[in-house]
């Protein structure tokens, strides 16, 4: 009973939270339906900020430590972390991780887009909301 | 197990609106957010969406809808504008800034004679400052300050073809690159348009309004310094040109502008080093005769060359209370023009030496009220006989916020710079300048309110200006100081609604002059935009009233006009949209009155405009 009021606590407070966080928010509950905390890393300053504040999401120090790695910068973090889930925050590291990364949120063309890679979902045995089906792609 | 079924449903929800969301995070990531300084004054923004729905294509397409401002066409074919019931005024009451870089050439002191119609494809938005003192901008003085801010490679990220035609014949490519590398980013750009005008008759005579451009931009950002270059050619036809009689044989303005800008952060303070370098050649050819010093000529032609270096820096001192600004310039302006009168040759060749320190402090006396004291001093060093000039610029403004009402006021003391060739020539060919004018002296002050509960802001303002020792030409005196002080006031009112997808704005502006009342002295705008699934709808709907355009020997009346527009943008897919734009549909827009032909032509021509954008 306490768990489910805290995480419905927590699910508010990530809806009254920034639009970016939102999105961040549904991307993690999108890729971890069933886990009620999820460990992340992440390797920018500001952005580690922005994902403390979101419900059920805690930012750890190591990434050996973390459920999945959110990367805005290239990083040798990939390299110590041969499964992990990998999300990215730019379409450049995209292109670059497309054999690793699962996804990735970024401005192109002048808009912010979504995208997750199909193979890389598939090799995580990852199965996204059918809502999400319109960001899925065969490749970047 | 219910709980949790509650919280995947919520997410379920949530997740529903996506997209929505991502619609929401592109507008709470408007670049206008960040550039837009509200201490400066009142403020008009343009951002991306609205540019984009509006399917603006040119810098007109947006000032044209400054509420108080008409935007229009001299005789000559260059871009000025009269506040609510006034003439034209100076070109040097307005500066355009791409990106922080003043584009004002030298000898007119304007930069809308040659980008007051520049494509706006490659800008992401645009603010246009009214009233201001300019000190925030860390540049030269003007009442009209419109920044454009060039769009982001980082946001941008691929590439976007546009192509526009419209059905006289005009037609338009614009394309831009933005690429991202691993510590640095590049934007290109590259616009050619061919302008088919309506062409009009004046005792047999064409007058024509064609007109070509072409511009080439390139920006480079790394994490130390940006680097931007720029080269704008243009050409327009002369419409009624310079002559007495408005009976254009041929002739037009060719002009282009190219400058280099450079941008980096040395402890804590920005700096600025730019070079830009312009040449106007205006050619009028008339059967009757351009007025010259020397009589009536029927082939007047004139170039100018100018050539200005700047340095500009600036630096914030912010404490928990208090901001302070400190900055400074110097600029060198040097200018040059050639002439050729029926065969008589001439030139002349000079410079100025500008310098400029300024100051200003915001203090937060309680988070509710602002208290913004500004100083800025301006000092003029002329070559040969022009005597030089020391400047000031004081204003002092107050913003408090009071529940859902923020109230604004600002006074301010300011001058307006002399245009170049009015100061100097070497034989006063083909205008008798005069190098002992003062540069004329402003006192603006004016109060506002706005209102925000919500979707909807209601803003309300009114302002008085006196004007002395306003410059002004006659044949035998030339250039000359009126001795009559010259009182301007205005009241505007605004209302918008915005939702984040759907806006209405609605103005009303009503202004006065204790000169003479040759322009529209009422504006109503009416804009709103609507989407409803694919499709983008704009309606512009600008009303100005009718006016007597009175010259001592002729009145021209002109009836109010009504000038409609309608612009559909349909998402074909995310990368290919087209647009339909009708633009003053009725053909019932706002015209000018012209002396020299007794009679009012409308501005803006009826068009209509296909468009078609392709992102890849």
């Amino acid at each position: 009973m306490k768990k489910a009021a805290l995480l419905i606590a927590l699910a508010l407070a990530t809806l009254a939270a920034g639009v970016e966080e939102q999105i961040y928010g549904l991307i993690i509950q999108a890729i971890f339906p069933k886990k009620s905390i999820v460990r992340v890393w992440v390797d920018d300053t500001k952005k580690r900020e922005l994902f403390s504040h979101i419900g059920r999401v805690i930012v750890v120090p190591e990434a050996e430590q973390a459920d999945a790695l959110f990367l805005f910068h290239e990083h040798k973090a990939l390299r110590h972390c041969k499964n992990c889930i990998v999300f990215v925050g730019s379409y450049p590291l995209l292109l670059k991780t497309q054999n690793e990364a699962i996804g990735g949120f970024f401005w192109q063309k002048g808009r912010p887009n979504i995208i997750f890679l199909r193979k890389n979902l598939q090799a995580h045995n990852i199965q996204l909301p059918s809502d999400f089906s319109k960001y899925i792609e065969d490749r970047p | 197990m219910r709980y949790i079924f509650l919280l995947l449903a919520a997410f379920t929800l949530y997740a529903q609106n996506l997209d929505a969301l991502l619609q929401q995070y592109r507008s709470a990531s408007e670049l206008s957010k960040i550039t837009k300084i509200d201490s400066a004054g009142f403020v008009y923004v343009y951002t991306r969406d609205d540019l984009e729905k509006m399917q603006a294509y040119t810098l007109s397409d947006i000032l044209r809808t400054v509420p108080g401002l008409n935007y229009t066409l001299s005789p000559n074919y260059l871009n000025l504008f009269s506040f609510v019931s006034t003439t034209f005024a100076p070109p040097t009451i307005a500066r355009l800034y791409i990106n922080d870089h003043d584009v004002t050439s030298a000898s007119f002191g304007s930069a809308l004679l040659i980008w007051g119609d520049m494509p706006v494809e490659y800008i992401d938005h645009i603010e246009v400052y009214k009233g201001s003192s300019s000190i925030e901008f860390g540049d030269e003085s003007a009442l009209v300050v419109i920044k454009v801010y060039t769009k982001l490679p980082d946001r941008e990220l691929g590439n976007k073809l546009r192509l526009i035609a419209d059905h006289r014949g005009s037609g338009g490519l614009d394309l831009y690159t933005a690429q991202l590398f691993d510590n640095s980013s590049l934007f290109g750009y590259l616009h050619g348009y061919n302008y088919i005008a309506k062409d009009y008759y004046h005792n047999g005579y064409k007058l024509s309004r064609d007109k070509k451009d072409f511009l080439a931009y390139l920006k480079l950002q790394t994490p130390a310094y940006s680097l931007e270059a720029a080269h704008y050619n243009l050409a327009k036809d002369p419409f009624l040109g310079y002559g007495r009689s408005a009976e254009p044989t041929g002739g037009g303005l060719h002009a282009h502008h190219t400058y280099f800008k450079a941008d980096t952060k040395i402890l804590g303070t920005d700096i600025s080093l730019s070079l830009d370098k312009l040449r106007y050649a205006r050619v009028y050819e008339d059967a009757v005769g351009t007025p010259t010093t020397r009589g009536l000529v029927n082939y007047y032609r004139i170039k100018f060359n100018d050539t200005i270096a700047s340095l500009n820096f600036k630096k914030h001192i912010k404490t928990q209370n208090n901001s302070l600004l400190l900055g400074g310039f110097f600029k060198y302006k040097g200018y040059e023009s050639c002439g050729n009168f029926d065969g008589y040759r001439n030139s002349t060749t000079t410079h100025l030496n500008l310098f400029s320190l300024y100051g200003e402090n915001s203090f937060n006396f309680d988070p509710d009220t602002l208290l913004i004291l500004s100083l800025k001093g301006d000092f003029y060093r002329f070559a040969h006989s022009v005597k030089d000039h020391n400047e000031k610029i004081v204003r002092i403004g107050l913003i408090k916020n009071i529940g859902s009402w923020q109230l604004k006021g600002f006074f301010t003391d300011t001058y307006i710079p002399a245009q170049f060739f009015s100061l100097y020539s070497r034989d006063n060919v083909p205008l008798r300048t005069n190098p002992d004018l003062k540069f004329p002296n402003l006192q603006m002050f004016v109060l506002g309110g706005i209102y925000k509960k919500g979707p909807h802001t209601f803003k309300l303002k009114g302002g008085t200006k006196k004007v002395k020792n306003y410059i002004t030409y006659h044949p035998s005196r030339g250039f000359y100081n009126k001795s009559d002080k010259i009182y301007f006031s205005f009241f505007e009112l605004n209302y918008a609604y915005d939702n984040g997808e759907d806006k209405i704005m609605f103005d009303i502006v009503k202004g006065d002059n204790s000169d003479r009342h040759i322009s529209p002295d009422l504006q109503i705008n009416l804009r709103t935009i609507h989407t409803l699934g694919k499709l983008d709808i704009y309606n512009e709907l600008l009303y100005k009233n009718g006016y007597d355009y009175t010259l001592p020997t002729l009145t021209v009346g002109v009836k109010h006009s009504l000038d409609y527009t309608l612009a559909l943008r349909y998402h074909y897919t995310k990368d290919l949209t087209f647009g339909l734009k009708a633009q003053n549909l009725f053909d019932t827009g706002f015209k000018q009155a012209y002396g020299s032909i007794r009679s009012a032509i409308g501005v803006y021509d009826r068009r209509f405009i296909a468009n078609m954008e392709y992102t890849f």
